[in-house]
């Protein structure tokens, strides 16, 4: 027996001796799994984009009940002629005012448009501050009506510019939804009615938001499960043209549809759903688990063809030459995707699991069960006797007709083989540079999920145009009322207010900022002051800014101070920070923005752990005294939408860093066990590079950035491609072990496994072609950066490794030849035969 | 007389020459100028965020605006470009509510939130912070100025603060704890105040004393925001249509109430080119001219309170929240926005 087999330990013959007991146990595991599948939910939880543990998400969480939840539905009513002041289009906003604020899971308090009566302006009568809503309860009826009230918002159009565009032909009706309360194919289809019943001649709407974002999803579900049902059609027609339906060619299928029920039953036993748009990450899966059992079955016919038939001894040297090689594949696929579950993303983390969980299934079914229900039935019969002639005619044999051409590159000393390995080497320090420049974060406005001129992308577009997309909380955490330094403290009024200006002033991207000494205590101290224009200004005295908020709270509906101070504690305020958007530019600018005015401006402190989270660059300069009126004041960031996108950015920053080098070390350490040799570690290392950086060199080129929805396919490409060299390096060395020269040895194993690998090449892409007829621009682009990183893996595996083995005869490889000669040279010298 | 041609051509050419480089020079030092300080003339941009309190022309021509977190913008060209700069006291910057200079349009000085003062002798161009009496923190609505050397201001709790040496020193008194929201000087020896419950106090002795001429009495009339002279006749305003009218220089006051629609005027000045006319601007962008009691509205395309305005002999302007930056060129009979927003009147 060669190498691997020389252990003392025979693991196929262990498997089969067992084979009943452990063919059982599989068996009632993937029924039970078949069951926990069934159960499974296509679901989205929002809070599950962003990493649990960051600072800006722990805060938003803090306030998220006081000063609103992250995920907001936001409908632009746009008159193509004339303005909104007219009593039909009032009308309008006020009717999408009442269908958004009896949507299920709308947050009754977070309703805003013109018609809502938290929406409000300060106005001084005879003894008196009140209160007055813009449009509530009715629109107004007469045109004097109609007149004074765009009076008013003229007037207030600054206070309004989230609600009422500047040319005055665009409303906004605005909402905010608890998460968990969310069921977005409902969800979904009631916005697409509320559209399809105010839209008319007149009266165009827009529709962006989170959750209508995740809601196209939904509304693409059957397209996605369609694209799946056809993708795994083409792999079992690409597979069985492949080997030309040859005796088991099910196999391979049966045992990713195994993998598959495990990976789907472990989603469903967990409880965890799947979000339809990450959908594709399962397809890759299976695919990758039907090319390891193609990789088996291929070894299967060789030795069945060399063992003339015997079942019982094909089975076990398949399993021991294929399981160790095949367990540092899958164990190189793992470590490709758990690690992203260090983010602490509960999506990724969840992914994670689901992945390395399936991908185990392969182990166990491709390289345990596989080789059990083969030892159960006869003999494969090959017509033609021989497993090449019978492959002869299908994809694979006219692979190895193709492959034969090329065998004689890495093995030809020349410039052929020196250009490669040259070429190789700058692709890998391409690669490399190109990782250190991966853009993190969205980069443009609306959502790179789907396609520029989709839908739900025009639609953000045309809202961006006109109103805020985003927002962000900077937070102020001060001690309670009456102190001077509470939230209602002329200092820290003064500060939220100052705040204002300076992010006005200074960053195009914001386009208004909210807080309550802006928008609710000055405009009452100048109410309070006879309305004179003089004192639109923060309250010179603690007392008098809190005899203001008693007057705001007295005429206001419950929970809507909330919005502005977390509870009458006075302790905690929201300053508000209106974004054209939530790109990775604008949040980090936002962040840099405030860090700066607290630190340079301000003199105030900022909370520890947000400062932690500044270090990298955002903390830019000088710092000036502490404020002492300011001493016990806190200024803390980031909540809000625009807090979660810029925790996931932070976070997939170094996830994707880690991720990367402890895959890199983790496929080195596998395969320095695998091939016994720190050199090969190192080799695979830099094949990984070679075949896996490419992604970000592909990604630049295509304005791709990672994101929570693209770093798990980035991840999953690593692993899974590397199974393309190791499967070839293996059969390199098995190749030596029974005794061929290096030479003979590198031809043979690209002539059999490559053509294996290339066939199972042919398997995935083609399975992944039929995604890039997805609705979703996502999967498109995944699909194709997919494709290329599996050519780069072949290439790698079925060229560039052997040329590299060729050329510099590793001595991971070369003692096997030498111990080979030096048998051959004792067999001489004692006169006895060779051969393995 | 062909010498003679030829000398007056001759002269007219080093006339025009010299006049030619003298303008060269005088664009070349004031760029200089500007640049020297970090200020670049350019058109207003839409700044509705920010408000302007106050406002005034100079000899020159120049306009002085201030308004909200210390800004201080100067126009040299009527409004259409603006230089602009943030004045601060230590690290804080405060709301400037006035700004007025001496007749010599050198001297001129900014009063602002928490009592601040700042100071300017180039027209303008700089500001240094002036030191005002000590423990002082009330803000100082407004600020009248003599000459180089004497003006007041007034300011909330009853705040009458005046120096006759430049700020050298300084006379504080308080009345009660009105608040007096203008003070103007009728002529370079008497001086007006106005403010809460129909108040008028003046004084003849530069802010030593202070006699009341009207109201005073805490719960009794409403307030009075502006006050303004045209010889001797003088016009108070206030709130919802009051005001007081007096047609010998202020020794003798007449209640009027003004048939404006009961809304309030923040602003009032006399209109330079009409003896006897005032100007007066108010809330939700209310504006009028007033003459003998007598109210012309004008329209003025803004919604938003205006606060305070300021003539020349060649254009008006008039400032207020919201950006609000508005410009007159026939004696405040017509106005347009210098700012780059869309008014109530093309909107509708």
């Amino acid at each position: 027996m060669s190498g691997p087999m020389k252990n003392s330990f025979n693991i196929g013959k262990t498997i089969l001796r067992f084979r009943a007991p452990i063919g059982s146990i599989l068996v009632a595991i993937t029924i039970f799994m078949g069951y926990w599948a069934s159960k499974v939910q296509i679901g989205t939880r929002f809070v599950d984009f962003f990493p649990s543990y960051h600072h800006y998400v722990l805060l938003n969480n803090k306030y998220a009940r006081s000063f609103g939840g992250a995920e907001s539905l936001q409908i632009m009513l746009r008159v193509k002629h004339g303005d909104i002041f007219n009593r039909k289009t009032l009308l309008k906003i006020q009717e999408l005012n009442r269908e958004m604020d009896s949507l299920p899971g709308v947050n009754h308090e977070e309703v805003f448009s013109l018609a809502s009566f938290r929406v409000s302006y300060v106005q001084a009568v005879s003894g008196a501050l009140v209160t007055e809503p813009y449009m509530f309860p009715d629109v107004p009826k007469t045109e004097q009506g109609i007149a004074a009230l765009k009076k008013n918002v003229v007037a207030h159009w600054d206070a309004l510019r989230q609600l009422v565009s500047a040319d005055y032909k665009s409303a906004m009706v605005t909402a905010s939804f608890n998460d968990e309360a969310i069921k977005y194919r409902e969800f979904f289809q009631d916005v697409q009615r509320i559209i399809q019943k105010n839209q008319d001649e007149n009266h165009e709407i827009y529709v962006a938001g989170e959750p209508m974002t995740r809601g196209w999803g939904y509304h693409y579900i059957w397209q996605i499960v369609a694209i799946i049902l056809i993708s795994l059609a083409v792999i079992v027609l690409i597979h069985y043209y492949g080997i030309r339906g040859v005796a088991r060619w099910w196999a391979p299928l049966m045992t990713g549809s195994c993998s598959a029920l495990w990976g789907m039953g472990f989603t469903g036993l967990i409880g965890y759903q799947l979000d339809p748009v990450m959908l594709v990450i399962p397809f890759i899966l299976t695919a990758r688990d039907v090319s390891h059992g193609i990789q088996w079955q291929r070894r299967f016919y060789n030795e069945i063809e060399r063992s003339g038939g015997n079942v019982n001894d094909s089975v076990i040297l398949t399993t021991n030459l294929m399981l160790p090689p095949g367990l540092v594949s899958i164990l190189a696929d793992i470590f490709g995707i758990i690690f992203v579950s260090f983010s602490g993303i509960p999506t990724l983390h969840h992914i994670a699991l689901t992945g390395a969980v399936w991908v185990a299934a392969s182990l166990t079914m491709v390289f345990v069960f596989q080789p059990i229900v083969m030892s159960y039935l006869p003999s494969p019969q090959l017509e033609k006797l021989k497993i090449e002639e019978e492959l002869a005619g299908g994809l694979e044999g006219k692979l190895e007709a193709f492959l034969e051409h090329l065998t004689e590159i890495p093995v030809r000393p020349g410039k052929v083989r020196t250009a490669i390995l040259l070429a190789a080497a700058a692709f890998i320090i391409f690669g490399l540079l190109s990782g250190q420049r991966a853009a993190i974060g969205y980069r443009t406005i609306g959502t790179p999920l789907y396609k520029p001129n989709a839908k739900v992308n025009r639609d953000i577009q045309e809202i961006a145009k006109n109103f805020p997309e985003d927002e962000a909380w900077v937070v102020l955490e001060t001690p309670p009322f009456p102190s001077d330094q509470s939230t209602l403290g002329s200092s820290p009024l003064r500060l939220a207010d100052d705040l204002r200006y300076y992010l006005r002033e200074r960053d195009p991207n914001v386009i208004q900022v909210v807080s309550f000494g802006s928008d609710i205590e000055k405009p009452f101290n100048q109410m309070f002051h006879y309305g004179h224009p003089k004192f639109l200004r923060v309250p010179e005295s603690t007392e008098l800014a809190g005899n203001l908020w008693f007057l705001y709270l007295s005429g206001t509906a419950p929970g809507e101070m909330e919005r502005y101070l977390a509870d009458r504690q006075a302790d905690a305020a929201c300053i508000r920070v209106l974004l054209r958007d939530h790109t990775y530019d604008t949040l980090n600018r936002l962040l840099q923005e405030v860090a700066s005015f607290s630190r340079s401006q301000a003199g105030v402190r900022i909370a520890p752990g947000a400062e932690a989270t500044l270090r990298e660059g955002l903390l830019t300069g000088p710092t000036i005294a502490p404020d002492p009126s300011l001493s016990q004041v806190k200024v803390d960031l980031l909540g809000g939408i625009g807090g979660l996108y810029a925790a996931a950015n932070q976070v997939l920053k170094y996830t994707d860093f880690f991720n990367l080098t402890l895959t890199l070390i983790a496929v080195g350490i596998c395969c320095a066990f695998e091939f016994g040799s720190i050199v090969a570690g190192v080799l695979f290392i830099a094949a990984s590079v070679l075949a896996n950086f490419g992604a970000f060199i592909y990604m630049n080129l295509r304005d791709l950035t990672l994101t929570i929805d693209t770093i798990p396919v980035v991840s999953l490409g690593i692993g899974l491609g590397i199974d393309y060299g190791i499967y070839t390096m293996a059969a390199i060395r098995d190749e030596v072990i029974r005794g061929k020269d290096l030479e003979d040895a590198i031809q043979t194993a690209m002539r059999t496994t490559g053509a294996a690998v290339l066939n199972t090449l042919f398997v995935m892409v083609g399975g992944l072609a039929v995604w890039m007829f997805s609705p979703v621009d996502f999967h498109t682009r995944m699909a194709q950066l997919l494709i290329f990183l599996m050519i780069t893996n072949a290439i790698t595996g079925v060229m560039i490794l052997p040329s590299f083995v060729a050329a510099f005869k590793p001595r991971f490889i070369r003692r096997f030849v030498e111990a080979q000669q030096q048998q051959r040279f004792q067999a001489a010298a004692t006169g006895g035969g060779g051969g393995a | 007389m062909n010498r003679g041609q030829h000398w007056g051509v001759r002269k007219l050419k080093r006339l025009s020459q010299a006049l030619l480089l003298a303008s060269v020079s005088l664009v070349a030092i004031t760029g200089v100028g500007l640049a020297s300080i970090g200020l670049r003339a350019m058109p207003q941009p839409d700044r509705s965020w920010e408000s302007y309190y106050g406002v005034t022309i100079l000899p020159s021509g120049r306009a002085v605006v201030v308004g909200d977190k210390g800004v201080v913008m100067t126009s040299d060209d009527g409004g259409k470009t603006w230089a602009r700069q943030t004045l601060k006291k230590g690290w804080k910057y405060y709301d400037l509510y006035s700004v007025a200079f001496a007749p010599d349009g050198s001297h001129g000085w900014a009063v602002g939130d928490a009592a601040v003062i700042f100071r300017s002798d180039d027209q303008g161009l700089t500001w240094v912070e002036q030191p005002g009496p000590a423990g002082l923190n009330s803000a100082l609505l407004k600020i009248a100025v003599a000459d180089s050397r004497r003006f007041c201001a007034s300011g909330e709790h009853g705040v009458l603060l005046c120096t006759t040496d430049a700020g050298a020193s300084w006379k504080l008194q308080r009345f009660h704890d009105f608040a007096l929201f203008d003070i103007v000087y009728s002529d370079p020896k008497n001086i007006w105040a106005v403010g809460e419950f129909a108040t008028v106090l003046h004084s003849g002795d530069d802010g030593q004393t202070w006699q009341v001429r009207n109201g005073g009495e805490i719960g009794k009339g409403d307030p009075l925001f502006s006050i303004a002279f045209s010889g001797n006749q003088g016009l108070a305003v206030g709130l919802i249509g009051t005001s007081l009218q007096t047609n010998d220089g202020g020794k003798t006051w007449q209640e009027h109430e003004l048939a404006n629609g009961h809304r309030s005027l923040y602003t009032v000045t006399s209109v330079p080119s009409q003896a006897g006319e005032f100007y007066a601007g108010g809330e939700q962008g209310l504006a009028a001219l007033i003459e003998d009691g007598a109210v012309t509205p004008v329209v003025t395309g803004v919604a938003d309170a205006i606060a305070a305005s300021a003539f020349s002999s060649r254009f008006a302007m008039a400032t207020g929240l919201s950006g609000t930056l508005l410009r007159s060129d026939d004696g405040g009979r017509h106005w347009h926005s210098l700012v780059n927003k869309p008014l109530l009147t093309q909107a509708q």
